[in-house]
Order: C-alpha cells, then structure tokens, then sequence
C-alpha cells in the first residue's frame, strides 16, 4: 500500500461520455486502481484510440473501492462537454437526495441516505465547506468545470476526510493536470443560459500549471405552474414566468504542483463569485427584487513526501473564505428588509501520517485543527445593535488501523476525536426578550466506527461497517444569527449509529458483455438528539434536542456495458425514514422530503463510425412522494418524474464536440398528489422547478 | 388574532334576503343568521350596552338589513358559540381542527394550511374565516357546518393578511401587514373592490404595520404599530388605533395609545365595556408597554391600567373577564430563552394576583374567554404535550386534567357560532 501510484488508464471511444450518472465511475480511474490489485484490465481494455490517461497520485485521495464503506466515484470530467449542474449529477447517484430551488445557479443541498443537508460534510478537496461547524453546504455555488471527480460516501467516511457526517460525505475533487491540455467550450440553452469555459495547464518549468476560467449565465425566467397560495383553489392556479431568477457566476482556480526535494507541494486557489436573483416564493412571482451576491475562495496548500520506507506524510493547510451579500431590501421576499453582509473565516491545517508495517497491518494517524470566524454586519442598525462575531476552534484527531490478515479480507477499526471550543461575545437579541451574557462551550465528541471489506472470490466484495458519528451544532444554532435563530449554547450534538452491510460484484467479460458491476446494500441508522427550530418568541425561533429517527432502507446500483456500444446504468433507492421523536404530533411520521423510491436509469450508445464518434442517451429520474412537512400531509407532498435526452457528436481529429440535450423532455411542470389535486414540481415547497430545457455546447480540447 | 367571544356587538350585518341568492359563502352566512339567539344569555347582556341593539335584532337576525349599513348606532347580537376552531401548527406546517366546547371531541386535521395563519369567526353570521399569512397570503371562508373550505383567494402575496372584519356578504375589509393598505374585498367571489390607505402614518420603511381590526357599530378600529423593518421590527415612534367607517371605507381619525407595537387586534371586554389594547413596546424591554382601555363612546384612551414591569413580562394577549379579573399572556427571560407565563391581574388596581401557568419556551399562543366569560381556554404549545387547556375564570384553577390535543401544537382559537 505504500505508493505513489502511477496508472496510465486507457479507455475506448464508448467512455467518452459520462453523462449518465450513477455507475459512471466504474468505467473511471477509481475502479481501475481497484482493479490494479486484482485485474490486468489495462490491456483488454487498451485500444489504440486513446482518450485520456489519468495519472492517479496522492495516497490520501483513497480510492472509494477501497474503502470498507459504501461509496463511489462519479468522474465529472467530461460534464464540461454539456451544462450540467452538481445538483443534477449527485441527485442521480444512488442514496443521494438533492433538493434544489429550481434553476441554474440555485440553492440546493444534499442528503446520504435520509440525512439531513448539514448532517454531510463536503469538501473542495480537502477543504471542509460547511462553514460555522456545520451547515449545509450549497451545491449551486459550485461549476463543474473546475472538478475531475465527485467522491460520495454513504454512511461513513474514511479518516483522511476528518469527521464524518452521520450521513456520509461528499468529496469535490478539482482537476489535476494530467498532460498539456486546452480546452475551450461554449453553450447556449432554454432561459437564455450561457456559458464559456477554458482550460489550460502544462509545466512551466518544474511547476506543473493549471488554470480554468468559467462564467455562466442564466435568466431563470423558465415557465412554471404557480398556485397563488391557495391551494384548496385551484381554480386561480396559472402557468407564468418565473422572474428574478437570474443567476451570473465566474468561477476560476489555479493549481500548482511541483516536487521540492522530497517533498510534492500543491498549491491550489478556487475563486467563485455569483450574483443572482431570489425569486421567492412561487407565488411571489413579478415582486421580488432580492439578490444574493456569494463570493468563496478557497485555497489550500498540500505538502507530501515519503517519510522512511513504510511511511508517508501529508501536510495540508487550507484557507477559506465565504461572503455572502443578502439584499431585501424592500423586505419581499423575507419578513422585514434586509440588507445584510455575513462572512466567514476559515483556516485549518492537518497532518497525516500513513504506515504500513507489513502486508498484514497498516495505520493512519492524523491530526488536524480549524479556527472560524463568523460575523455578519446589518445594515440600518446601530453599531452596538450589530451582533458579535462568533467563534470556533477546533481540533480533531484520530486513528485508523487497517488489519488485512490475509488478502482479501480487511477489518479497519477507526477511532475519530472532536474537541470544539466556541466562543459568542454576547448582546442583546432584538424582537427576543433575553440578551445573552458572554458565552463559551467546550465540547469533546468521539466517534467508533469498524468496517470489514471481504473479497472471497474475484470480483464479488462483502462490506459491512458500523460506527457513532455526530454532527456537532453549527454557529448559528449555538449562538443565533441575531434575526430568526436564537442560539442555543446548551445544545449537544446530533448523533447517528450506523450500519450497513452489503456486496459489491463485478465481472469483466470477453464476450458480449463487456463490463458488469452490481451494488447492493442494506443499512439503517438511529439519529438522536436532533436538532429542531421551535418558536421562542413573536419573530423568532430556538434550536433544541427535541428530535430521533430510525432510517433504513437499500440501495441497488447496476452498470453493464455490452458490445462495446450500449452501457447501461441505473440504481433504485429503497428508504424508510421514521420519526421516533416521541412527541405525540410527530411520532411515527414519515421523515419530510425523503421519497420512499427513487429510481434512475440511463441507456446510452455510442459508436465510433470512421473519423466521427457519434453518442446518444435517455435517462429517467423518479423520485417517488415525499411529504413536505414533519407533520405529514397528503396535501403538501413532492413528486418528481423525468425524462432527459441528449447527442453527441465528436471529431477526435480536430478536438471538437457538439452536445445537445433535452433535459425534462415531457415537461412536466406538476404532478397530481393522492388526493387528485394538482402540485408544482418541486424539490422544496414552494420553488418551482423548470420545464422543458434544451442546451447545446460546443468543446474543444487541443488533439493530443 | 383571536377575537374576544362576548357575546356584545362587534360586528353588523344586515339584511337576510340579499345572501341567499349567493354562492356557498353566502348560503353558509344566511344558514348561520338564521339561528335564534332569543334564549341565550349572552343576549341579555348585549342589552345592558351601548351598542343600542334591540331584542328584536338580537333575536331575530332575519332582520338584519345590509341596507342599513350607515346605521352606525344599531347592532345585533352574536350567535352562540358551538364549538372551538382551533389554527394549529409547527410552522412547517399548518391545519386547523374542531373542539366540542366541552372539549370532549376533537375533529383533528380538517384541512391543512400555510403554516403561518390566524382564525377569526364572524360573530353575527358565524362565518368563520382563515387567514394565512405572509407566503400564502390568502383567505380562506369555511363552511360552518363543516369546516371545510368553501372559498380560498389571495389578498395579493408578500401582503401578510392579518385580521378579516365581514361587514356585509360582499363586503368584508381585510387588513395586512405587510402594505399600507386595507384590502376591500367581496369575501363571496374573492374579488379585490377597493382599498383603504394608511400610508400617512407609516413610519420610514413605508409600512405602518396594520394588524388587528374590530368592528364596532359600523365604525373599524385598527391597530398601527409602526415597526421598523431595518431594525428587527423594533417600534418607530407612536402607535395608533385608527378609526374607519366600515360603509365608506373612509379614514375618521386616530388615537394615540400611550406604549407601543400593539399586540393583537383591540379585545372587547364585556364587564369593562371597553376595548382591552395591549402594548409590548420592544420585546425584551419592560418599561414601554402597558395594557390600556379604550371607550368606543368617546374613542378615549386611558393611562396604563397595568404596566409591563409590573406585570414582569412582555405582553401578547390580554383578556378581561371582569372588571377585577384579566388575563394575560407574558414573555419572561430565563432559561435558555424566552418563557411565556399566563397570568392574571386587577385592572382596577394595576396588580398582578396570581400566576395560571407557567410555560418552558415561547409556547403559549392564544388565550380567549367563552361566551358567559368562565372559561378561559389557552393555546398551549408545549412540545411534549401540546393542545389546549381551560381554565376556571372564577377560581383559576384548570379544569382540563391534561391538554387537549389537537393535532399539531394550536396557534390561535376562535369560537365557532
């Protein structure tokens, strides 16, 4: 295991276009440095028509197969070819809930398998985003353009990420430079939506460059079912446009790499500015003039060398800055104007030590620590009315032994501590009866967790993990935010227990079926200590313990690739989510927003005819009812059904690539519920997702 | 939100004949009138008033003539309460549900609602209505033998409706606090008639905060807050109690209360004859709100009968049972955040004589007094144990062994007529 490992990975014509998600990354990078231990499937996969070679560096980027836990690779690389958003692709991944505000650029946030958003860390490689502990992270304010990969993991997560989330955690891995390269895209699409992209990266010297530059643009003004309100009269509902929905960002970042004696040094800056417009609610349509500007950079520095013949070490250092400029002014989309500036500091750094002692044991110490910062400046109050920045330090440390007795079989004993200290300067609350002393916390969290990864026979692997995981209180609800969250310094942290259990089967064939993967698995967990917002006064709400649940349910994901010409991908997530709260109102209540199905398949072809390479694919996206509320009502559910198409045209020769899609081909703007009353399609209650979408790019890569 | 359930005047509503030819609203509001209140006590008091109602309007609502509109010295008598409509909700989401009044059957979840929404029964026709608030911004008309929604139409979004006064059946003014203008509206077809602006007295952020409205004898009074929507919804110089007239929608004058951010819409007390107008000042801060009483005779306001430092809370709502007995619903810092006690005081002498109950968190919602004034039913939040509980006005004393659960946690509560 003590490696730098090196792979050259060709791949035929039929890998070029990821576009359906889910299963993608089994033809990638990552199930082949799986396979390195167990295939030579280098050279049956090896064709003379080379695509790209992927260089697979950095230990600490664990591959997901190699993991005990569930998890998997989704290879982004190829999405600059088209105008997909995150959302888009880690909706479509298995276990995975994305809910989005509808349009280009808009809020969303992810779910692992019935977790809530701020219950899964994400990181911008190793740059922890879920600002103030741990809120949701918003995946609108990410471009594809600037990843390679995305990593997902479902329920538990390896060391090297630091804590784990109950839910898991998502790992955006930004591009690496793999050879000189230049590319260059444009696209235009339904909503007047546009974007430019351009990459280039080679060695400057003993540096190894690379820079990407995007903007994209989208007027949002997509047309959507509007009920007005009233949803006991449908008889005032409409279709209209959505407005001031407009949504612009740029998004550049600069990677470095170069080897300092031992030592191989990145450096990497991720700068990403957005201005857009926040339509409201649906029926608010026409009257909202808010905007949210969002200005994030992150930059991390990674240092890595050999230390000894059986160890390695990995120093990072990370900075990380989130700005956010709310402005309602005329106060239409929120209760009250608002014109409000909150920001946030972030610096952290980690070490981490990897050993293999032998062929039977190995460990992974690391250690890590984190300051924040977090203020936010209102404009139109005085300044002692302003409320004082909150403060957290945290320190983080932990083990993880990887006892592999013989071959196939791992069991990975990992031990995860947390010590948090949070600081709040005090003040007077307005509209809140209370005004708070100075207050600190100290808090120490542990978190056990094992996994087995069992290998009897080639290609077919047992997994099976357990553990404890927290999610400790953010900044705001330790603390408030001073307009509709008061804090609350008692709070302890949400809790999870874990567990799953399940196979994975792969099959490489030498007849018709060329690539066969099969995922199946099984798990359940017991969340206490929820935290939950209940009213504390006329305007203000009050985070509290209050809530429990036991999810469970199963995952199936399928990957076949036939005749080098058709491959198939689908998965089915099966999810009961139960409320244990024991209050009487929600006791056994189905948890909100969590379909009970989801379903995706993707069936694409493609075939390289003479000098052109010509692809196509339909996909299908389900998501079965979810109640919108706590309190389950029939009345208030989501439903989503879609259907996406798209081509693809390629001329290696010249670099060039033509896509066009049709994403929600049917356009399906609503849905019926239960009771035979008609609902928008949307994600969160009121925010209206888009109809019919065509979007159609042109790529050009430098030929090789 | 709540309305005070006196059995007295404050509302008119005239002439039988011209709803019956309506749609369900209207039949809904011809059904309700035509109920004969000869019999019930509350209608015996309502001749001891000023309103100058006579048996036979009180007893015979048939009578009522929408022509008579202007007729600002003649009222009728409420019907009598026959349930509880209870608005309940976790602020994710909303429903209502229908109490027996001897709180021994519950009709849990009749509908579902926006998440944010006040009750409010007509206390003549017995209509009730719903108001959701800011998001929904609508109003719904309920059958009154069923409960279910018989109507539903916006009041324009973002515009946050608050209070509902009907004033014939195609005509009802809704107040909102999110414009400076009161909505007319034809609550049978939902169609937007008129309005009536108050922006004269908005503060600097536009908005003068209209809230609470009562009709009285054919005149409104409104409450006007002033809350500034730069600075957290703390109050901006004075508060007002507007008077309208209800026929010609036309603005007549205005008083100036003595504290600030009036709470509520004005409670009619039976005992003390007057308007109950609850002040709360900033939240947090006790030496700016107080609770007065306005005489609709003369719409005269009198000093503070009690303060809010006396009282050792923010106020929220104040019921007056008798002339030596109130209730009020108070917010008092400790813990880990704001707690609501309900107590009870004299306003004859501006004390406090006892705590009812003392709530862990901001989870009291509503309090109202049933028709003879002898209960006192409390919206009760509490999360393990939310619903509602009543309470002996004679002895103070609870009568309810535990909360009747409602459903969700209840938010507000309104007699049904």
């Amino acid at each position: 295991m003590q490696r730098l490992i090196q792979i050259s990975i060709t791949l035929t014509a039929w890998s070029m276009f990821p576009i359906c998600a889910s299963a993608i990354e089994y033809n990638g990078a990552d199930v082949l440095a799986d396979d390195v231990d167990n295939w030579d499937i280098f050279s049956e996969f090896a064709e003379e028509d080379l695509v790209f070679e992927t260089k697979v560096k950095d230990f600490q980027i664990r591959q997901t197969d190699e993991v005990t836990g569930f998890a998997e690779t989704i290879d982004v690389t190829e999405e600059s070819k088209g105008v997909t958003e995150l959302s888009e692709v880690l909706s479509n991944s298995v276990g995975v809930q994305v809910r989005s505000m509808g349009g280009l650029g808009s809020y969303g946030a992810a779910s692992i398998r019935g977790s809530t958003p701020n219950q899964v860390p994400v990181f911008l490689d190793n740059v922890q985003l879920n600002t103030g502990g741990f809120s949701a992270v918003n995946l609108g304010d990410f471009s594809l353009d600037v990843l390679d990969s995305i990593e997902v993991y479902r329920g538990s997560a390896p060391l090297s990420l630091g804590t784990g989330g109950i839910g898991g955690a998502i790992v955006l891995r930004t591009r690496v430079l793999k050879e000189p390269v230049m590319e260059a895209a444009g696209s235009y699409g339904s909503w007047n939506t546009w974007r430019g992209f351009g990459l280039w990266g080679d060695s400057v010297g003993k540096t190894d460059v690379l820079a990407i530059a995007s903007v994209q643009h989208s007027d949002g003004d997509f047309w959507y079912f509007n009920q007005q309100g009233t949803f006991s009269n449908p008889d005032d509902d409409v279709f209209q446009y959505r407005t001031n929905n407009d949504h612009t960002a740029y998004s550049t970042m600069l990677k470095l790499r170069r080897d300092v004696d031992h030592w191989n040094v990145t450096a990497m800056d991720h700068f990403y500015h957005s201005d857009m417009g926040l339509a409201g609610l649906d029926s608010f349509a026409g009257r909202s003039n808010a905007r949210m500007v969002t200005i994030r950079n992150s930059a991390h520095f990674q240092f890595e060398r050999p230390a000894g013949k059986k160890s390695e070490i990995d120093l990072g250092l990370s900075y990380l800055l989130l700005w956010e400029l709310f402005d309602d002014r005329d106060g239409l989309i929120g209760t009250g104007h608002q014109d409000h500036k909150y920001r946030t500091d972030g610096i952290g750094g980690s070490a981490l030590l990897k050993t293999e002692y032998s062929d039977m044991h190995s460990t992974v110490f690391r250690i890590a620590s984190r300051f924040e910062r977090y203020g936010e400046f209102r404009k139109g109050r005085s300044q002692e009315d302003q409320q004082s920045p909150t403060y957290r330090v945290k320190a983080e440390m932990g083990g993880e032994y990887d006892f592999h007795p013989w071959s196939p079989f791992h069991i990975v004993p990992t031990l995860r501590g947390e010590l948090l200290y949070s600081y709040f300067g005090g003040g007077r609350i307005t509209s809140y009866v209370d005004e708070f002393e100075a207050t600190d916390k100290t808090d120490f969290y542990f978190s056990p967790s094992i996994g087995v990864r069992y290998e009897p026979v080639k290609g077919l692997q047992w997994r099976a993990n357990g553990g404890r995981y927290v999610r400790t209180p953010d900044l705001t609800e330790l603390f408030g935010d001073r307009g509709a969250v008061i804090g609350n310094p008692k709070l302890v942290a949400e809790s999870g227990y874990n567990m799953d259990v399940g196979v994975t089967w792969k099959h490489k064939g030498k007849s018709a079926i060329d690539f066969f993967r099969l995922d199946a698995a099984w798990f359940v967990s017991w969340v206490d200590d929820l935290i939950s917002l209940e009213q504390n006064s006329q305007s203000t709400s009050h985070p509290v313990n209050v809530g429990k649940a036991k999810i469970q349910g199963a995952e199936f994901a399928l990957n076949v690739t036939m005749l080098e010409l058709i491959t198939l991908t689908g998965n089915y997530t099966l999810f009961q989510g139960v409320d244990k709260t024991g209050l009487p109102q929600y006791d056994g209540e189905k948890l909100p927003v969590r379909p009970t199905h989801e379903l995706y398949g993707c069936i694409k072809l493609e075939k390289k005819l003479g000098p052109i390479v010509l692809g196509g694919w339909f996909d299908s996206d389900y998501a079965g009812k979810a109640y919108l509320g706590r309190y389950n009502s029939e009345k208030y559910v989501s439903k989503h059904y879609y259907l996406g198409l798209g081509s693809r045209v390629a001329y290696p020769r010249s670099g060039l690539t033509f896509t066009f899609e049709i994403k929600n081909i049917l356009d399906k703007l609503r849905f019926k519920n239960d009771d035979g009353d008609w609902r928008a399609m949307t994600d969160y209650g009121r925010y209206p997702l888009p109809g019919r979408t065509l979007m159609a790019t042109l790529h050009w890569k430098l030929p090789q | 939100m709540t309305r005070k359930q006196s059995g007295h005047v404050l509302s008119r509503q005239r002439t039988m004949h011209l709803w019956l030819p309506m749609t369900i609203l209207t039949c809904s509001l011809a059904l309700a009138s035509c109920d004969d209140n000869e019999n019930d006590p509350v209608d015996t008091a309502t001749d001891d008033t000023a309103t100058g109602s006579d048996s036979a309007t009180g007893s015979d609502s048939t009578e009522i003539d929408t022509n008579s509109d202007t007729d600002s010295n003649t009222g009728v008598v409420a019907k009598p309460a026959t349930g509880v409509l209870v608005i309940t909700t976790d602020y994710q989401t909303g429903a209502y549900s229908t109490v027996s009044l001897n709180g021994a059957t519950v009709r849990k979840d009749v509908d579902f609602i926006h998440s944010d929404a006040v009750c409010h029964v007509d206390n003549v026709t017995g209509t009730p209505f719903i108001l959701q608030r800011l998001g929904a911004d609508a109003v719904d008309v309920l059958n009154p033998t069923n409960f279910a929604i018989a109507k539903e139409f916006s009041v324009e979004p973002s515009s946050n409706p608050h209070d509902i006064e009907l004033i014939t059946a195609d005509k009802a003014y809704v107040t909102r606090f999110g414009t400076p203008l009161i909505l007319i509206v034809n609550p049978t077809t939902g169609a937007h008639t008129g309005t009536v602006d108050l922006s004269a007295l908005a503060d600097a952020d536009g908005i003068p905060e209209i809230s609470g409205m009562v009709n009285m004898k054919g005149k409104l009074y409104v409450t006007v807050s002033r809350l500034n929507r730069d600075n957290g919804w703390e109050p901006v110089g004075d508060s007002y109690i507007v008077f309208i007239d209800a026929a010609t929608g036309k603005v007549e004058g205005n008083v100036k209360v003595q504290g600030t951010n009036i709470v509520g819409q004005p409670e009619w007390s039976e005992a003390l004859n007057k308007f109950v107008i609850s002040q709360v000042g900033s939240y947090g801060t006790l030496n700016d709100g107080g609770v007065q009483l306005l005489d609709p005779a003369t719409n005269t306001l009198g000093a503070f009968v009690i303060t809010e430092a006396t009282l050792g809370g923010s106020l929220n709502k104040v019921v007056c049972a008798t002339e030596t007995k109130c209730f009020a619903i108070i917010g008092v810092a400790g813990g880990s955040g704001s707690n609501t006690h309900l107590v009870e005081f004299n306003p004859q002498i501006g004390t406090v004589t006892g705590t009812l109950a003392a709530g862990a968190g901001w989870v009291y919602g509503d309090i109202v007094l049933n028709d003879d004034n002898t209960e006192l039913w409390l919206a009760d939040r509490t999360a393990a144990a939310s619903g509602l509980r009543i309470f002996n006005v004679a002895t103070s004393e609870e009568k309810t062994t535990a909360p009747i659960n409602v459903g969700l946690p209840p938010s507000d509560i309104c007699f049904t007529r």
